[in-house]
């Protein structure tokens, strides 16, 4: 087994529809999926500095849940000065499912419910093959806090993380592990 | 998002922003805030926050002292849950009843303080510009909430000593 655990960041927004899918696929990956294999990350604890969750994000692979364009998952990421393993991109899972979140926040409408599934499946895949692939290695970094600009929306964080497309709706950083189960020969996408 | 606490807090959003006051409140995104979306910057900058604390460790709370803006109410679920007897429940995903009636307790409360911001003409809100230089994130400090010297409004609600007051700077006239 490659790595022990591995992380699920939803990007932890809440006035777009699409916030309430990114939360419901970590849910449905905590609970249903693969409940041992995972564990959700709340920002708003990573923030504040609680150190269980800190450690999480330091000693794991962590998988961003990306809601919207304005990528703010990856964005904490770049401010802290980590990197994720990788990062699902919600808006092209919904330009390759044809599934939208809906209108309903409270509870997801159906469509919103079916592309969380789609979302929790394909990341459930790439943490099989995470836990799974003797190949795949994870070395932990160090959140450094201290000295932050934030709000600064100059950033283009796409770049700054060196993402790369590995899949429709898949990236990872450039100078992180290969993905497992997506990037060997035949088994793309 | 770990805590069933916090599913009760957005929903509690949710009923507030769609139901109660509907076009009069906005929903502050933290991680668009950090990231610099005008919107969410703006909107804390020039409008007085109530911040909806889950739990002991006061996340919302904390932010808003460490980029000093402190919030003109805050609403802490662990008194609403003391004082209404009722709790969470156990299902993140979709609350359970018992938690959807929390949920609409601290929607409650949110709204009685925003509609008192909204309706007085007492109310003096100043505006004020976020501290977005040479910031620290994820160091755990007690000051970042002791700063903002909250005091008691009433069961549940809580304001900054600093901010104005609630129908507490009115007491016996506007209790309502």
């Amino acid at each position: 087994m490659s790595v022990e655990k591995v992380v699920i960041y939803p990007c932890g927004g809440i006035g777009l529809h699409v916030s309430c899918v990114t939360r419901q696929a970590g849910y449905l990956l905590e609970e249903e999926l693969l409940k041992l294999d995972v564990e959700i990350l709340d920002m708003h604890r990573l923030i504040r500095g609680m150190p269980d969750e800190i450690e999480l994000v330091e000693r794991y692979p962590t998988i961003i849940l990306d809601g919207c364009a304005h990528q703010c998952g990856s964005s904490l990421f770049w401010l802290l000065k980590i990197k994720p393993a990788a990062r699902i991109y919600i808006p092209d899972i919904i330009a390759e499912t044809n599934l939208f979140p809906g209108r309903a926040r409270k509870v997801l409408e159906e469509s919103g419910q079916r592309l969380a599934r789609e979302v929790a499946l394909k990341t459930a895949r790439m943490v099989k093959g995470m836990r799974e692939s003797p190949g795949y290695h994870y070395h932990s970094q160090k959140v450094r806090g201290d000295d932050l600009t934030l709000c600064d929306y100059e950033v283009d964080v796409e770049e700054a993380l060196g993402y790369i497309k590995i899949a429709p709706g898949v990236y990872r950083p450039r100078d992180m592990n290969p993905l497992p189960g997506f990037e060997e020969k035949g088994t793309e996408g | 998002m770990k805590k069933v606490e916090a599913t009760v807090a957005r929903i509690a959003s949710y009923i507030v922003n769609e139901d109660l006051l509907p076009g009069k409140t906005i929903l502050m995104c933290v991680p668009a805030f950090l990231r610099g979306v005008e919107e969410d910057v703006s909107m804390v900058e020039n409008n007085p926050t109530v911040v909806i604390d889950c739990h002991s460790e006061s996340c919302g709370s904390a932010l808003m002292g460490l980029i000093g803006i402190p919030p003109a109410a805050r609403i802490y679920i662990p008194d609403v849950v003391s004082q209404t007897g009722l709790i969470a429940g156990k299902n993140r995903q979709v609350l359970d009843p018992v938690g959807n009636q929390l949920a609409q307790e601290v929607a409650r409360r949110v709204a009685k303080a925003g509609k008192w911001m909204l309706e007085e003409a007492h109310y003096n809100f100043e505006k004020r510009k976020a501290k977005v230089i040479g910031q620290t994130l994820c160091k755990f400090s007690e000051e970042a909430v002791d700063s903002l010297n909250y005091i008691e409004v009433e069961p549940a609600i809580y304001r900054p000593k600093s901010m104005p007051p609630l129908w507490d700077g009115w007491p016996g006239i506007y209790e309502r």
